[in-house]
Parts: C-alpha cells; sequence; structure tokens
C-alpha cells in the first residue's frame, strides 16, 4: 500500500517535472529586439526612431508573442524631436511601456526551417494607454536554435489617441511605418 | 584698407551667419551623446533594481553608472547580476565574458516586466 503510494507520488513528479522542461524548452526570447517606426513626409526632416532594446518571448507551444518596447528607448537622430516626442506626443512619462499581445495563426514550428514563410500574426498593441487590434505577416524563418521573425504594419496617431499639433501636422505622415526585427534564441 | 562700411557689413554678415548656425544647431542638436554627458547618479545593479520600487522612475532616462558581475553576454549586450541589462553603444564584447566585474556608464531606460529586468541603452565600459 505504502509502496504504490510512494511510486504513485513518485511518478507523478515525474511527469510534472519532464512537463515542466518541455515547456521551459518552449520558449524563445530576443531580449535586443529591433523596432523601427517612421512618419517621415518628402521635403520634410526625416521622422524616424529605432529601438534595439525590444523583449519578445514566443511559445511555441501556444503560439503566443509577447513583446514590449520601452518608450523613451527609441532614439531619433535629433534628440530635440527626441524630447518632443516623449514629452509631448506619447507622454512616456506617463506610458512608459508599448506592449504586444498576440498569437501566431495556424503555424506549427515543427514546420519552420531555412526557408522563410509567411506567418499571420494577429495580438492587441498597448500603447499611450490605448489597445489597437494588429493583423500583420510576419517572415519567419528558423536557423538551428534561432528564429528569425521581420515584418511590419502600419498605425495612425489617432489609434493611439496621440495628438500632432497644428503647426507640425503636415511635417508627420498621417500613416506610421511600424517595422520588427527580431531574432529570437531558445531558452 | 578696407573702408569703414564694408568693415560693418562684413560683420554684419558675419553676425547673420553665426545666428543662423545657432538656429540651426537649435533645431537640429543632433543625436544624444550619452558616453560623453556626466552620470547623474551612481549605484550597483542591485541597487537600481531595488530602487525601480521604491523610487519608481526618478532613473528613467538619466545618465548613470553601475556596475556588477557578468551573469550573460548577447550580441551587443550583458545582464548584470541578472537584474540589469545594458545594451551598448559598439560592440567591443570580445573582452566580457561571464562572471567578470564590469562598470558601465549609460542611459537607463525602465524597468521591463517581461524579463524583470533594469534595461540601459548607449552605455560604454568604463572600467
Amino acid at each position: 500500500m505504502l509502496k504504490s503510494l510512494i511510486s504513485g507520488i513518485a511518478g507523478c513528479l515525474l511527469i510534472c517535472s519532464s512537463t515542466l522542461q518541455l515547456q521551459a524548452q518552449e520558449k524563445f526570447i530576443d531580449k535586443n529586439g529591433i523596432i523601427i517606426f517612421e512618419a517621415s513626409e518628402e521635403v520634410f526632416e526625416e521622422v524616424k526612431a529605432i529601438n534595439k532594446s525590444v523583449t519578445t518571448i514566443y511559445d511555441s507551444q501556444s503560439n503566443k508573442i509577447a513583446s514590449l518596447a520601452l518608450v523613451i528607448g527609441f532614439q531619433f537622430k535629433n534628440s530635440l524631436m527626441q524630447e518632443h516626442f516623449n514629452e509631448n506626443y506619447v507622454e512616456s512619462e506617463t506610458y512608459p511601456k508599448a506592449i504586444f499581445r498576440g498569437q501566431l495563426q495556424d503555424f506549427d514550428l515543427k514546420e519552420l526551417g531555412p526557408d522563410v514563410m509567411d506567418v499571420n500574426l494577429k495580438g492587441i498593441l498597448n500603447f499611450h494607454g490605448k489597445d489597437k487590434e494588429i493583423t500583420t505577416t510576419v517572415q519567419m524563418q528558423r536557423i538551428g536554435d534561432v528564429l528569425q521573425m521581420i515584418g511590419g504594419f502600419i498605425v495612425t496617431p489617432l489609434d493611439f489617441d496621440i495628438k500632432i499639433p497644428k503647426i507640425v501636422r503636415n511635417k508627420i505622415a498621417k500613416e506610421v511605418q511600424v517595422k520588427i526585427d527580431f531574432k529570437l534564441s531558445k531558452k | 584698407m578696407m573702408s569703414k562700411k564694408s568693415l560693418i557689413a562684413s560683420l554684419l554678415i558675419l553676425a547673420i551667419c553665426a545666428l543662423a548656425f545657432m538656429g540651426y544647431k537649435y533645431l537640429n542638436p543632433g543625436q544624444r551623446n550619452v558616453a560623453a554627458e556626466t552620470a547623474r547618479y551612481e549605484l550597483s545593479a542591485d541597487e537600481l533594481f531595488s530602487g525601480f520600487t521604491k523610487e519608481g522612475n526618478v532613473y528613467i532616462d538619466q545618465v548613470l553608472l553601475t556596475s556588477g558581475n557578468v551573469t550573460d553576454v548577447e550580441k551587443n549586450s550583458v545582464t548584470l547580476d541578472d537584474k540589469v541589462q545594458v545594451n551598448f553603444i559598439s560592440t567591443p564584447l570580445s573582452k566580457v565574458e561571464k562572471g567578470n566585474h564590469i562598470s558601465i556608464k549609460g542611459r537607463c531606460i525602465g524597468y521591463d516586466d517581461l524579463l524583470e529586468l533594469v534595461k540601459i541603452d548607449q552605455a560604454t565600459i568604463t572600467n
């Protein structure tokens, strides 16, 4: 009786630990992901910023993706523009993070190899206190234990309730191009 | 010998040029140079991490000096004491290995709650 109980518990523990291990192996992380956004208008000064320390976590079991960019980490060529962006437009002190939570659609990591594959990605981007649904296609490839994910989408300042003052309105594009470039390593 | 009139005129042109240059510099100050700025704070990676829960965001966008043991090296970034992730301006990282104790200067950009790390960018090694 006691023996079977012990072996039962041991069996449970074994199963638990092996599933835990399995789950732990399914995560891919990028700590230095790149996001670039651009809202330049022809003739006028470039409105473009790059963030090279974006965190992205992908769980291949659930296909879920979470990505976090610290807003102050977006670097502009013009530091004055960077200051205005943070203080007057996106209010990064109040809203320091941009977070995307989503899921790869109809995708199985086992099918991914060195050949580039188009994968649909759907989720919610939270920025400046507002949620916006994002549907896009990303290009993915797998080289060894590294998953590369490249893509982009378009948003507008209005989507996130960001007000652009009249005097600069013609210098900033109505549509903002966002590009992502992540290299996720197995953890 | 220059006449008084042409001297005044050339001085005026010079002044206008200087003003225009200043105006241009004001509107286009270029990229922020964190490496050349003086650090506002000096603290260990551990103190910086716990400071984020206690003092909120006083460190955000500030240039600071911090130090700790390297627990992870990746591309152009290192992690100090599993608490602070540091991204360097350039990539002379061949010298840095896990277990090294390093001091850096960089700009704090905030707390990443996905990885539970404080992040620093535009860093340079100071030791």
